[in-house]
């Protein structure tokens, strides 16, 4: 078994746990989320930068996406682990997932200032 | 233990349907979480001007980028309902092999009805 280099987040029970409450809390803004704008008709730029011009929805969006993070490294090193066998794949799939993260929470940071 | 000898290859496990519930609920969370960059840096383009807003709904009309837009919406709702049933299931409910079978039939076909649905809806 390769073990995942970078963070090997907890143990394995925690991160059962852990897995579960973000799941849980991820359903809860998706479907907030789809109810919210299943409404609306058209979406135009205005109604769009709108929604995102309340620093509340900011941060909810953030923290949705940092959620989502969170869960899916959790998920997909055990999928890695699982399928990719070769320890030089494997470490080289690890780096490209982590850094399409940071680039990813960046971008956010970016997003949440409003930059 | 640890040289207990171990079957992952995918092409020689036959797949009953509770596993290929959970076989896509991992083809869909790795979906989602490899597709999440086109999410997170188009939602920021998206704000910065109306012309990049307008060129990035035209980008997704692509229809390359609708096929991927379709195949999101259906690894999400998949990824949800399959969820759904995972956590009853941690929780003891639906755990007789008829009912489990019964409910990874129900997850499969609602999930792949809803998501036909939206994705037809917004085509």
């Amino acid at each position: 078994m390769v073990k995942n280099p970078f963070f090997n987040l907890f143990g394995g029970m925690t991160q059962w746990l852990y897995q579960r409450f973000s799941a849980v809390m991820l359903y809860v803004f998706t479907v907030y989320l789809f109810f919210y704008w299943v409404r609306v008709d058209t979406v135009d730029f205005n109604l769009w930068i709108s929604f995102f011009d309340s620093i509340s929805h900011r941060l909810i969006i953030t923290f949705l996406f940092l959620v989502t993070f969170f869960h899916g490294w959790i998920g997909v090193q055990h999928v890695v682990e699982d399928y990719i066998k070769n320890p030089i794949l494997n470490q080289m799939v690890y780096l490209i997932l982590l850094l399409s993260m940071i680039i990813q929470i960046i971008f956010l940071c970016l997003f949440l200032l409003g930059i | 233990m640890a040289n207990r000898p171990k079957n992952l290859n995918l092409f020689t496990i036959r797949f009953p349907f509770p596993a290929m519930v959970s076989i896509l609920h991992r083809v869909s969370g790795v979906v989602l979480f490899v597709l999440m960059p086109l999410l997170t840096i188009s939602l920021y383009w998206s704000l910065k001007s109306e012309s990049l807003f307008l060129g990035i709904l035209e980008f997704f009309d692509y229809t390359i980028f609708k096929i991927i837009r379709t195949l999101m919406i259906w690894g999400i709702i998949h990824h949800l309902i399959a969820g759904t049933r995972h956590i009853l299931l941690d929780l003891h409910f639906g755990m007789d092999l008829i009912v489990a079978r019964l409910t990874s039939k129900i997850v499969l076909i609602v999930s792949f009805v809803i998501s036909g649905l939206i994705g037809v809806f917004l085509w």
